[in-house]
């Protein structure tokens, strides 16, 4: 019960939900994760009737080293199901699943399609909407393969469009990254009239090349084009994003993009994220890490003191500041624990021939800094394997 | 040691993991405990990177017989000794990487010739240490004629149980002597340097002779010299299926020939005179040989080899240990009265070897080992020596170290008198 949290007038039994991907596209998934412990999910977004929805695949390509997989991207489209699918889809779940929150996502290409999935996936009892403003077909005719959300103008009007057609279930618009202001984008979510901002999404990136053939991955037929990047790798972008619609805009914010366990979950929440979704690390482990990270939430909060998730949303904001003018400047010196040192010299050769040559490698192998070269940079605190063995003091 | 690690490990995703938890340590213990000096970070690094030729490159250039290494190198005893990883978690096994790069590329040709000086430099003895400084010789622009009373490949090709060391992979390391400048005499047994007119040097390189036991019933049939036993097991027809083999010793040749009488069928006994933490064997070949099966008795010492003209028996005496003597090992004492008998078909007396009495020459040290300075020169002018016969070392990579110290040397040696 500790876990239970609300956001945007919800109740979610956990902070934690699936979001739009293919695992839910499909009904029978579906019932897994929701009876696996998910709090909820948002459906692969949908669209109107008649819309052409041609997948390539394959459509994955990770990015790894040695063992683990650092992310994943993707060239998936929306869901091949349309509104009236979906539709029916949601009315079944609503049903079997009354507590689950059942978030329905959508695109249109006009104020008609977006006014009338609204409609239609209010009526059939989704408890959410989330507008999906980043996908790359979703545009309003104007510059095709341009973002909704990477236009302020077009950001507000489609939002005016989605929250003139729904009764009274709250509007969520999912936004992207890959803008140059993201402020600007939801200032003009919330002139839109939008309830909740979901920050944020992939990040479009190229995953790699296949230095042999030529081909960029995922290859598809000697072809490829760019991915949207998931996972690891983009969690400290989404960190970036959330704290700065949070500080500047204070709307409800569900997080998403790189979040993998419990504890980057309540990072995205420590910047403003009120529910986090995943998707990646469900792709990489199935519905199970669901235990992990209601266990792993249960012990932060009992550790931290925290009576409920929403004690944690925002509690980081004070510690950022907005530009490097604001930071203390204060003298920082390098300090080795020759205790815990297992001398292999690693430090020294990135502060040598990275830093400053502040570090000095003794034929006992032990590091000692020379604190009138030593800036304070922690690099050496950064490259050193052992945990703890490296800190660094400030001495005024 | 924290682990004993049996079997090796050679699937791609292991070895990745295993070249990205090497720490690339400053000044790293491994390079400096491998006695041919290996990059090993470098090569690690390029294994990352997926760059199995240069890995390759660093590996054979700074050891001729890195393919035979692969098998057979004591890493837990020598790089990995002082593994800085190992103050993590565990050591970064480093063999195994070394091997994956050998066993995946096969065989390339690292060796940079020079033009050739006009020096002839003679070699005698075709194993490890004396094909390595073929090689080197070869790249300082020496000519190189190199004989064996045998074949080349010393023991890795002879004496190394196959199931532990492939031919395929001693061939690979000798294949590099084919070219040109380097001659190769085969069967060819030289005894003396007035065998050896008109070599502006020569590199002395030949293999040990065994000690034997100097007790009653030595020479009773059934009695085998560990040297045979392990060349006559690379030919699949011996057998000793049924027969009780007792062998007498503590280092790594009696776990060998214990290795080859179990394969062959034998029941095996090993008879050890201190207690085994003072073995000379590594613990790795121990724990693997008492897995196999191997059985061993420790604080006993043989007195007599007994039976009419085969063996039937070994009769022991059981030791304590005493005062430590100058190997800094406890002394095994007999103990009075404590005489037994252990029923046997098969002794092997793998007591320890030394170098054979060739090449009067050059002065020995009281083991009978020839003598050498700490760069390989021996008492005559002119003549160095390297392998096992200097009495240092004993294993594959050593002798290598040998070779490439020697080679240094001569190469000096012929630089200067020009």
């Amino acid at each position: 019960m500790k876990l239970e949290t609300e956001f945007l007038g919800v109740k979610f039994e956990n902070p934690f939900i699936l979001g739009a991907a293919p695992s839910t596209d499909e009904l029978d998934i579906l019932r897994r994760g929701f009876e696996a412990g998910w709090a909820g999910a948002v459906l692969k977004t949908t669209s109107v009737p008649g819309t052409r929805v041609d997948i390539a695949y394959p459509m994955l390509a990770s990015m790894r080293e040695a063992d683990s997989k650092l992310s994943l991207g993707n060239i998936d489209l929306i869901s091949v199901y349309h509104v009236d699918e979906v539709a029916r889809r949601i009315e079944i779940l609503r049903k079997e699943f009354p507590e689950k929150v059942l978030i329905a996502s959508i695109m249109g290409a006009s104020r008609e399609e977006w006014q009338s999935l609204v409609r239609i996936l209010e009526e059939a009892g989704a408890d959410m909407i989330e507008c999906s403003f980043s996908c790359p077909q979703g545009n309003i005719g104007e510059e095709p393969g341009r973002m909704l959300a990477q236009s302020a103008q077009a950001t507000e009007l489609v939002t005016s469009w989605v929250v003139g057609a729904r009764k009274k279930i709250p509007v969520l618009i999912k936004i992207t990254p890959q803008v140059t202001d993201i402020v600007e984008i939801a200032m003009a979510v919330k002139r839109g009239g939008a309830d909740g901002i979901t920050a944020s999404n992939t990040i479009p990136a190229l995953m790699g090349i296949d230095i042999w053939s030529l081909v960029p991955n995922p290859p598809v037929d000697g072809k490829s084009t760019y991915s949207g990047l998931s996972g690891p790798a983009i969690k400290p972008i989404t960190l970036r994003v959330i704290a700065e619609i949070a500080r500047y805009t204070g709307m409800p914010i569900a997080g998403t993009g790189g979040a993998m366990n419990w504890r980057d979950a309540v990072e995205f929440m420590l910047v403003g994220a009120h529910i986090v979704q995943f998707v990646t690390a469900v792709m990489f482990h199935g519905f199970r890490i669901i235990d992990d990270l209601k266990s792993g939430l249960l012990y932060y909060m009992d550790r931290m003191g925290f009576e409920s998730p929403k004690d944690i949303v925002g509690k980081s904001l004070e510690h950022i500041v907005w530009s490097y003018d604001e930071l203390p400047l204060k003298k920082v010196k390098s300090r080795i624990d020759h205790e815990k040192c297992i001398g292999c010299g690693d430090c020294y050769i990135s502060c040598r021939d990275g830093g400053h040559m502040a570090i000095e490698f003794g034929d006992d192998r032990k590091p000692r800094v020379i604190d009138e070269r030593c800036v304070g940079c922690a690099l050496c605190k950064e490259v050193c394997p052992v945990p703890g063995c490296i800190r660094m003091e400030t001495i005024d | 040691m924290k682990t004993i690690v049996l079997e090796n490990q050679k699937s791609p995703t292991f070895i990745y993991r295993e070249a990205d938890r090497c720490l690339l340590c400053y000044d790293p213990p491994c390079t400096r405990n491998c006695p041919a000096h290996i990059d090993i970070p470098g090569f690690i690094y390029h294994i990352r990177s997926g760059n199995l030729e240069a890995a390759y490159r660093k590996i054979k250039s700074a050891n001729p017989f890195a393919d035979t290494c692969g098998y057979v190198c004591p890493d837990e005893n020598l790089c990995q000794k002082e593994c800085i990883r190992g103050l993590i978690d565990e050591p970064i096994r480093i063999r195994e990487l070394h091997s994956y790069v050998t066993e995946t590329l096969g065989y390339r040709d690292v060796i940079e010739p020079r033009r050739l000086k006009g020096k002839k430099v003679a070699i005698v003895g075709a194993g490890p240490a004396g094909v390595t400084a073929a090689l080197k010789l070869i790249e300082s622009g020496y000519e190189v004629h190199i004989f064996d009373r045998r074949e080349v490949g010393g023991i890795p090709i002879a004496e190394i149980p196959s199931e532990r060391l492939p031919s395929e992979a001693v061939e690979r390391d000798i294949a590099a002597l084919k070219r040109p400048g380097i001659k190769v005499f085969e069967g060819k047994e030289i005894r003396s340097l007035t065998e050896l007119e008109g070599y502006d040097a020569v590199l002395l390189a030949f293999g040990l002779v065994e000690r034997g036991l100097k007790i009653p019933g030595a020479d009773l049939t059934g009695v085998i010299g560990p040297k045979e036993l392990l060349r006559s097991a690379r030919e699949k027809k011996t057998d000793f299926s049924g027969k009780r083999a007792v062998v007498i010793g503590g280092g790594n040749v009696a776990l060998d020939s214990a290795f080859v009488l179990k394969e062959k069928g034998a029941h095996v006994l090993i008879a050890y005179r201190r207690e085994l933490k003072y073995a000379p064997s590594w613990t790795k070949e121990r724990v693997l040989a008492f897995l196999k099966g191997v059985e061993f008795l420790y604080l006993v010492s043989p007195l007599e080899i007994l039976g009419k003209d085969r063996v039937e028996g070994v009769r022991f005496v059981r030791m304590r240990l005493g005062e430590a003597d100058e190997s800094g090992r406890p002394r095994p004492v007999p103990i009075e009265g404590s005489e037994f008998i252990i029923e046997a078909d098969i002794v092997v007396p793998a007591i320890g070897e030394t170098a054979p009495p060739y090449f009067p020459e050059v002065e020995r040290d009281r083991k009978g080992f020839i003598l050498v300075d700490e760069r390989g020169r021996t008492s005559k002018e002119g003549v160095f020596a390297a392998g096992d016969l200097t009495g240092e070392g004993g294993t594959v990579v050593e002798a290598v170290a040998q070779g490439k110290r020697a080679a240094h040397a001569i190469a000096e040696y012929l630089g200067r008198s020009s």
